[in-house]
């Protein structure tokens, strides 16, 4: 388990849990700060005086400071620290859950990502506990993110398909027509694959029915 | 000798002259003037009229007529003497003449001048340019003008005592004038070559002085006769033979007692007078002739002074006119200047009150529209827990499930109006978009979404489709109950087509709330937008920019 950590989180009930969580968790040290910017002078300190930070347990939006600032965001300070300082261990506890953001945040290199939700609190102990044991974690309702494709584009080859099936065509017929016109993927469990991802995508529970919702959406 | 001199010139005066290239009623009646009168009176009342005339052509710019005025003018400042400003109103009209384009009439006006500036070096005893001159005009000239401009040549060597250069050029013009047998002036050339040779061979110069005399008798000329006999008077008088000179110069005062120029009979009479040999009139004619030399130069002076007057009075009231003219215009320009500036600044003012006034609008909207938002979404759902609060019998986890909502509302009312992420890749923006509409039971398709070149479309423009189609999908996910939405991108030329269409149930209202603002957004980027809906049969929406 680590012994000293810094928390940067601007908003003081949120702190408040954290802080309870790390001192049920029995870390000595724990530092909370408002501002990025003071979190990373923080630990630029405690690196030159030799005593570290382990874990840095970060949100990503902070309220402006009176004060101009060289760090005004979470994304910024986690990218300053992971180039200057590959080895401490961060944490992001954010709101955020838009895929982009966080596959750019873990690109940096971060350990976790906790999502601040109902089960924030029990995520983020998660998080903790297996970032200690040199491991990765990411909310359970993250890795659904991160898992699921973005959305489905459709292909030429797509419409060629439904087409040739609006037109009453087997796929095994479609299939050798791919295959006289030298269009590939043109294999029949190629051609069927791609008939049932079609379904899965336009919500078709079957051939018809994905002809019927292309016809209405306009596809063919 | 000045008599002899406008006589020598009379026969090339004007037959060089163009006609008028337009005619007024005076003008005909002034310039026949300045060609006959003497009277100083009659030529400066003529050469007023001209100068008035020559100022409305030169504001007209009629330089044919400008050019004709000019001779004139220049003719009645040789005929009283005032030959430096001759010289420069004759330069003033050549050089008008140049900028003619090449026709007879701009040949015969050059020929004009050139014969004009001949004479005035002659008279001003510049005799070198007055050959230049002539000789100018020799090339151009007819036949019959070419006899005489060899005359007056003789003449012009004949004055500096180059005799034989004076007699080659008088049998010139002999030999010319015999060939287009122009009597008048084969007597005109012999004449003079005869009083030419009178030093040298006297035989000779008796037998052209006769000759010429003969012509002149059977031409009945009596300029030419009035001539013939003062050089044969003269002739006599230098072979020391006085009767027959009186004879001759007794002749000559017979002719000119029929002239109405007293000049005639002046000069007759004094030759007559000057074969005497008393001591006394020799005396009397040289003081006459000191004293009328030094009255014509005052003359000459008084005219030369009332001329520059006048040209002065006239110079200050042109300037006047112009200074007028001037700061008329620069008023004019002032003014207008003055009006643009205050014009601008108005449309600048406009313009900007406008702006600000749309910004404030739409400001507003979002503000009403946010509020509005929190209370339909937020508030109530809190209110409507508090309710249940009350309740005792509400369990704790149906407490935060509810709580989880509210939270999840509020965070996409925050996220919808978040600002737009410009500096990223936009294919993945709107991803992330869609991605929140898409559930278990809303499909979302897209067609050629990363076919797009993204990152050559401006700024404004990716904002604004970003936040036409966040509503678009709102107010499907709101309102359709679609299970299936394809957006279709086209890059067509310059334009961007964008189709909606999703399977939900439409609907017969076709702006609600959010649909109107996707309207003034894409206003804003010189697109449009089209919906197309009816109840049960999808949404259809079509967006150009």
């Amino acid at each position: 388990m680590y012994d000293k950590i810094i928390i940067a989180e601007d908003l003081g009930s949120i702190n408040e849990g954290i802080l309870q969580l790390a001192k049920k968790l029995q870390i000595e040290e724990i530092d909370q700060v408002q501002y990025c910017e003071e979190a990373y002078l923080k630990i630029k300190k405690a690196f030159q005086e030799q005593q570290p930070y382990q874990l840095l347990i970060t949100d990503l939006s902070f309220k402006t400071d009176y004060r101009p600032q060289q760090i005004n965001s979470g994304k910024e300070l986690i990218t300053k620290l992971k180039e200057e300082h590959p080895e401490l261990k961060i944490i992001a506890y954010s709101i955020e859950d838009r895929k982009a953001k966080i596959e750019q945040l873990l690109k940096k290199g971060i350990e976790a990502y906790v999502c601040k939700d109902r089960n924030g609190l029990v995520e983020l102990e998660e998080a903790i506990t297996q970032t200690a044991n040199n491991k990765t974690y990411l909310s359970p309702q993250i890795q659904k993110i991160i898992a699921t494709k973005a959305d489905f584009e459709i292909e030429e080859y797509d419409i060629y398909l439904l087409n040739n099936l609006a037109e009453g065509l087997s796929q095994d017929a479609i299939s050798k027509q791919l295959k006289a016109k030298n269009i590939s993927p043109n294999s029949l469990s190629s051609v069927e694959k791609r008939v049932s991802k079609l379904k899965i995508h336009l919500g078709a529970k079957n051939t018809y029915q994905l002809i019927a919702l292309s016809k209405d959406i306009g596809l063919i | 000798m000045k008599v002899l001199v406008i006589l020598l010139y009379l026969g090339s005066c004007f037959s060089l002259g163009a006609q008028p290239p337009s005619t007024s009623d005076s003008l005909p009646y002034y310039t026949q003037k300045i060609n006959t009168s003497s009277n100083n009176e009659e030529l400066l009342a003529a050469f007023r009229y001209l100068k008035t005339k020559q100022l409305e052509d030169e504001r007209r710019q009629l330089n044919l007529a400008q050019v004709y005025n000019l001779i004139y003018m220049a003719r009645v400042q040789q005929k009283i003497g005032l030959l430096t400003e001759s010289e420069a109103t004759a330069t003033q009209a050549l050089q008008l003449v140049e900028q003619l384009k090449t026709t007879p009439t701009k040949t015969a006006y050059q020929n004009t001048l050139y014969n004009h500036l001949g004479k005035i070096y002659k008279e001003m005893g510049m005799l070198t340019q007055a050959r230049y001159f002539y000789k100018k005009t020799l090339a151009k000239a007819s036949p019959k003008q070419q006899a005489i401009l060899l005359n007056n040549l003789g003449n012009t060597y004949r004055e500096q005592q180059q005799d034989s250069m004076a007699i080659a050029y008088y049998t010139q013009a002999i030999a010319l004038s015999e060939k287009n047998k122009n009597l008048e002036n084969i007597a005109r050339s012999t004449d003079n070559l005869g009083y030419t040779l009178r030093f040298s061979e006297p035989k000779n110069a008796l037998v052209h002085l006769n000759k010429a005399l003969e012509l002149r008798k059977e031409l009945a000329s009596k300029e030419g006769l009035f001539t013939s006999y003062i050089h044969l008077g003269e002739f006599y008088q230098l072979q020391q033979q006085p009767e027959q000179a009186q004879q001759y110069f007794q002749q000559a005062q017979q002719i000119a007692s029929q002239f109405q120029n007293l000049k005639y009979k002046e000069s007759a009479l004094k030759k007559l007078v000057s074969l005497t040999e008393m001591p006394l009139v020799k005396n009397y004619l040289r003081v006459k002739d000191s004293l009328d030399r030094l009255n014509e130069k005052a003359e000459s002076n008084y005219l030369a002074i009332q001329f520059q007057l006048q040209k002065t009075e006239r110079e200050a009231a042109l300037l006047q006119v112009e200074k007028e003219k001037e700061s008329q215009k620069t008023f004019l320009f002032q003014l207008i200047g003055i009006l643009v500036f205050i014009l601008a600044l108005a449309i600048f003012a406009y313009l900007k009150i406008k702006h600000r006034k749309e910004k404030i609008e739409e400001v507003f909207s979002t503000e009403s529209r946010i509020a509005k938002k929190i209370h339909d979404e937020v508030a109530n759902d809190i209110y409507y827990l508090m309710a249940k609060l009350q309740n005792s019998t509400y369990q704790k986890e149906d407490t935060l499930d509810r709580l989880e909502d509210i939270y999840h509302t509020s965070r996409n009312i925050s996220r919808e109006n978040k600002s737009f992420p410009t500096q990223e890749n936009f294919t993945e923006v709107l991803q992330e978009m869609l991605s929140h509409y898409q559930t278990q039971t809303i499909k979302i398709i897209t067609k050629n979404l990363s076919a797009i070149d993204w990152e050559h479309t401006s700024v404004l423009k990716k904002a604004t489709l970003y936040r036409i189609i966040q509503e678009l999908f709102t107010n499907m996910k709101k309102h359709s109950e679609a299970s299936l939405v394809l957006l279709d991108f086209q890059q067509k030329g310059k334009k961007l087509v964008i189709n909606y269409t999703d399977n939900g149930k439409g609907s017969d209202l076709k702006k609600k709330n959010g649909l109107v603002n996707t309207e003034s957004r894409i206003r804003a980027i010189k697109g449009s937008i089209t919906f197309e809906t009816e109840i049960n049969k999808g949404f259809k929406v079509q967006i150009i920019c």
